[in-house]
């Protein structure tokens, strides 16, 4: 089990930088994952990690070890890849057997070392089935996609890695599969307690399993943080944007004191009367006439009955509704401005469209976000 | 620090680099070069020759193979489809075995299927005597001889093209595709037009350039039938025979245009033109033809194509039967016997052009593994600058005639150079194998080169990320996957070696003779049942290779060319 340490990390692939001047440091058995959207260099920078890539800049160290141009074969990590890579030509034992055979392990202990781990992933029955078999033939195997992504992680922690690496494991599973896959891989993992990375689009996924988290876009990593840090204080407007859903509004500076401020919404649309919110300040106060962003989560935003001076109050009329079974989105204008409001569907409280509502809002559920 | 990096690149890639330049590119240069070597200096004679109106031999056999072609296309193009059509949308009885046999003709050396119907249908052939013997007439009626002859071997052999271009277009159809247009109101005409025919026209035009082309290098064919109609591949093998080197290299330069011509037409008409379906699709199902006079007609359809495929086989095994000098005048040979078999297992004689054939054929093909893993791999894996051009030239025999590779190769290595060690290759025995060894070049790169396409570049990282070397991981799991594809290239170049005529007959020496050059020879002294033992003996070997290649390649079967 490995510490692992990106330190100053760039890969230029012609001209574009797939990653430019990542610094990281995952600590040892920590469940980190590398979220963002398409593009955004997180595969790169775990197949830097795995050696598949050479940086173009910056170092990768496991412990004080530096591995930067180090062979794939020679850094002792386990990979599963987003197809599994399978090999098609095997039985499932002799996939988790290929590593150790690489190894040259002797034959008794292979057969010993593949079994515990098969009987891990639950996969004991199923040593001598072709991984062919698995996937194919729809009917006979419906089960069997599920074990995948069992036999590609079997094969990777019997080698005994010191980092595991997950290239998007459950993208090709359906939702309910994925959900499950997940909590296993989650169990297993603490059991283990291996130093692993998740590379991964789905922002729920990464924030169900993560310790914690970095937010990647256009090779730079936007935000580091433990799962409720960039949930509920996303750095910037991007993080805001891709991890959950955001209300991101434009304003202006009106009043700024220690721990608080007050500004002033631009409306999207004119003429309307402006809205005024308050917001709670942790750092820095912002300057006044500045202009900034603020972000506001749909669920922070409540349906009240009066105006009440500790919160943010103003009034809103409903514009659509979708019934979301569990819960409700509306979409709401206030002062010219369209938010979107979230509320657990208890029944008797669905509102209709063109109500008259009044929104409030508290100070602490305010974001000041980045530039 | 740079060379460690691409040391292993250059110790592959020189190599090949050798390999295309002195052999493949060299003797293509020579040619051109030469065609413009006269007397004189340099100079456009030999051209002027070519397209003298005066004496207008080279241009009466270029219009005739341009002729020919065109007709080819035309003939094998409405078989193929025709056929393609009906077994793609109908069911009936016999179905099965039909759409198996249609294939045949693949396994068929062209120069045995010229025998075979030089057999049935030629001035002394069997049909012909058959209908003077019934009809109690003075001649024969009718003889295969000259275009008619060749066109009909043309399209028996080349109709598969089309057949396996346009079923495959036809089973990949998304129906959904047709139906949709209907539902939009179509009728069944516009749909022909607007819908059916431009998703089959990538088949189409593929599988006609394919066999323009074939037909354009062709050789086999007009060898036995031509008679006075000139075609150009065998006129360049008279004036060769006649010492008009210039002559056949000036003309080995406007077919080998004509042929790379159509390559580049044909690569640039299949690129462009590839309709992949979105989604999954709905496959077509062949419906059962139901009405009963309908039926019949399919039956006899049926019975008559299979005696058309089955007949040139069955009459080359028959002959190999015949005593040689036995049959002179009667429908079917008189005396039959064994002699022609056993004299290929026990007169050394007889033996040996088998032996020469099988010795050269593992040669070239042994190289052309070699030479096609290593390319494959390269181009598949590696980046380097003039990617394109080894590519290129790899692929170039492909559109060289096999008349003109010899022509090349006599060009090239008439004379000591150090590409050939110092020797003269000509009159040797390695000319041979080196002519098999360039003209199946594409053969095996391509199917290896397929086969590295599937493999899925993952599965290596994922071997060395366990831990495995270069050489462990290249062993352990590229080896064993891309092994189907490398065998079925393999199978299929040796098999085309140990049949090969068309180089041959201008390369052989007599310790060398191959089986196709001992096949003509034995047919010139009326040996016919020792050169239908020769071919039988092709038969054989080429069945076994495509059932060991079928089994390796699983569904991929069928998908052979010649």
């Amino acid at each position: 089990m490995s510490k692992v340490i990106l330190k100053n990390l760039s890969k230029f692939f012609g001209a574009t930088a797939a990653v430019s001047n990542l610094d990281l440091e995952i600590q040892q058995g920590e469940f980190f994952s590398l979220l963002g959207p398409s593009g955004c260099g997180k595969t790169t920078t775990l197949r830097m990690i795995a050696g598949f890539e050479f940086p173009t800049a910056g170092q990768i160290f496991f412990d004080d070890r530096d591995v930067t141009f180090l062979p794939p074969h020679r850094r002792n990590t386990g990979m599963v890849f987003q197809n599994y890579a399978l090999f098609p030509h095997m039985t499932v034992f002799k996939n988790a057997a290929f590593g150790l055979e690489a190894r040259g392990v002797a034959k008794p202990d292979i057969k010993q070392r593949v079994r515990d781990a098969l009987k891990l992933v639950e996969l004991a029955d199923f040593e001598q089935r072709k991984v062919t078999e698995l996937s194919g033939g729809q009917q006979l195997w419906a089960l069997s996609h599920f074990r995948l992504p069992s036999v590609a992680i079997a094969r990777a922690i019997v080698i005994e890695p010191v980092i595991l690496l997950l290239d998007e494991p459950l993208s090709n599973l359906d939702a309910r599969l994925r959900e499950e896959t997940r909590d296993e891989l989650r169990a297993l993992q603490r059991r283990l307690g291996i130093t692993t990375i998740y590379v991964t689009h789905d922002q729920e996924e990464a924030l169900a399993l993560s310790d914690r988290i970095a937010v990647m876009k256009d090779g730079v990593c936007h935000q580091v943080g433990a799962p409720a840090e960039i949930y509920q204080r996303p750095a910037d407007r991007f993080v805001a944007n891709f991890v959950g859903h955001s209300n991101i509004l434009e304003g202006q500076v009106v009043t700024s004191q220690a721990g608080s401020a007050q500004l002033e919404i631009t409306p999207q649309r004119r003429p309307a009367q402006t809205v005024t919110i308050k917001l709670a300040v942790n750092g820095a106060p912002p300057v006044p006439r500045q202009s900034v962003a603020v972000s506001i989560r749909p669920e922070s935003i409540r349906f009240a009955n009066a105006v009440d001076n500790d919160f943010n109050s103003f009034p809103a009329v409903i514009k659509r509704i979708s019934f979301a079974g569990a819960f409700v989105d509306y979409q709401v204008e206030a002062g010219g401005q369209p938010l979107r409001v979230r509320q657990l569907a208890e029944s008797g409280s669905l509102k209709k469209i063109g109500e008259s509502v009044m929104l409030r809002v508290s100070p602490s559920d305010v974001i000041l976000l980045e530039n | 620090m740079i060379l460690r990096k691409h040391l292993p690149l250059l110790v592959l890639l020189l190599p090949i680099l050798f390999i295309l330049l002195a052999y493949v590119l060299y003797p293509n240069l020579q040619i051109l070069i030469q065609s413009f070597a006269t007397e004189e200096g340099i100079t456009a004679n030999y051209y002027r020759d070519f397209f003298n109106l005066e004496h207008p031999a080279s241009l009466q056999a270029l219009w005739g193979s341009v002729y020919v072609s065109i007709l080819t296309v035309l003939f094998s193009g409405v078989m193929g489809v025709a056929l393609a059509y009906v077994f793609t949308h109908y069911t009936f009885p016999g179905r099965k075995l039909f759409s198996a046999i249609a294939v045949l003709p693949v396994v068929m050396p062209p120069l045995v299927g010229v025998l075979a119907f030089l057999f049935l249908f030629g001035e002394s052939g069997i049909l012909p005597r058959f209908l003077q013997a019934i009809f109690r007439l003075d001649a024969p009626p009718f003889a295969l001889r000259g275009v008619a002859a060749i066109l009909v071997v043309h399209t028996y052999s080349m109709y598969v093209y089309f057949y396996l271009f346009t079923s495959t277009a036809f089973s990949e159809m998304d129906v959904s595709l047709l139906e949709a247009a209907q539902n939009l109101g179509a009728g069944r005409w516009l749909i022909l037009r607007k819908v059916t025919l431009p998703l089959l026209t990538p088949a189409l035009g593929g599988a006609a350039l394919l066999v323009f082309m074939t037909s354009m290098a062709s050789f086999s064919a007009p060898f036995i039938f031509a008679g006075g109609f000139r075609i150009l591949s065998l006129e360049i093998y008279n004036s060769k025979l006649n010492g008009e080197m210039g002559l056949a290299i000036t003309q080995s330069v406007i077919l080998t245009a004509i042929s790379i011509l159509f390559l580049v037409l044909l690569r640039w008409y299949s690129g462009g033109r590839l309709y992949t379906a979105s989604g999954k699709g709905v496959r077509l199902q062949p419906k059962p033809v139901r009405r009963g006079w309908r039926r019949w007609i399919m039956g006899f359809a049926g019975i008559g194509l299979v005696v058309f495929l089955i007949l040139p086989h069955l009459t080359v095994v028959l002959i190999s039967f015949v005593k040689n000098g036995a049959w002179t005048w009667e429908i079917l040979p008189p005396a039959y016997t064994f002699e022609n078999y056993l004299s290929l297992f026990n007169e050394p004689r007889v033996v040996e052009p088998v032996a020469n054939s099988v010795k050269m054929a593992t040669l070239a093909t042994a190289a052309n593994v070699a030479f096609g893993v290593v390319a494959a791999y390269l181009l598949i894996r590696k980046r380097f600058w003039g990617k394109k051009v080894v590519e290129a030239l790899t692929m170039l025999p492909w559109a060289i005639p096999g008349t003109v590779v010899a022509i090349g190769l006599i060009v090239a290595f008439n004379r000591p150079s150090f590409l050939s060690a110092g020797k003269i290759l000509v009159g040797t025995f390695w000319i041979l194998p080196l002519a098999y060894f360039i003209r199946n070049l594409p053969v095996v790169f391509r199917s290896t080169y397929a086969a590295l396409e599937q493999f899925d570049p993952s599965l290596e990282e994922s071997a060395r990320n366990l831990g495995a070397s270069w050489w462990f991981s290249f062993r352990k799991v590229m080896l064993p996957l891309i092994a189907p594809g490398v065998v079925s290239g393999a199978l299929l170049a040796y098999v085309l070696a140990v049949g090969e005529f068309v180089a041959s007959i201008l390369l052989y020496n007599y310790s060398n003779r191959p089986i196709s050059v001992e096949i003509i020879s034995q047919l010139r002294i009326f040996n016919l049942g020792s050169a239908a033992a020769y071919s039988v003996f092709l038969f054989i070997l080429i069945g076994t290779v495509v059932v060991i290649s079928n089994r390796f390649s699983g569904d991929r079967g069928g998908r052979w060319t010649i």
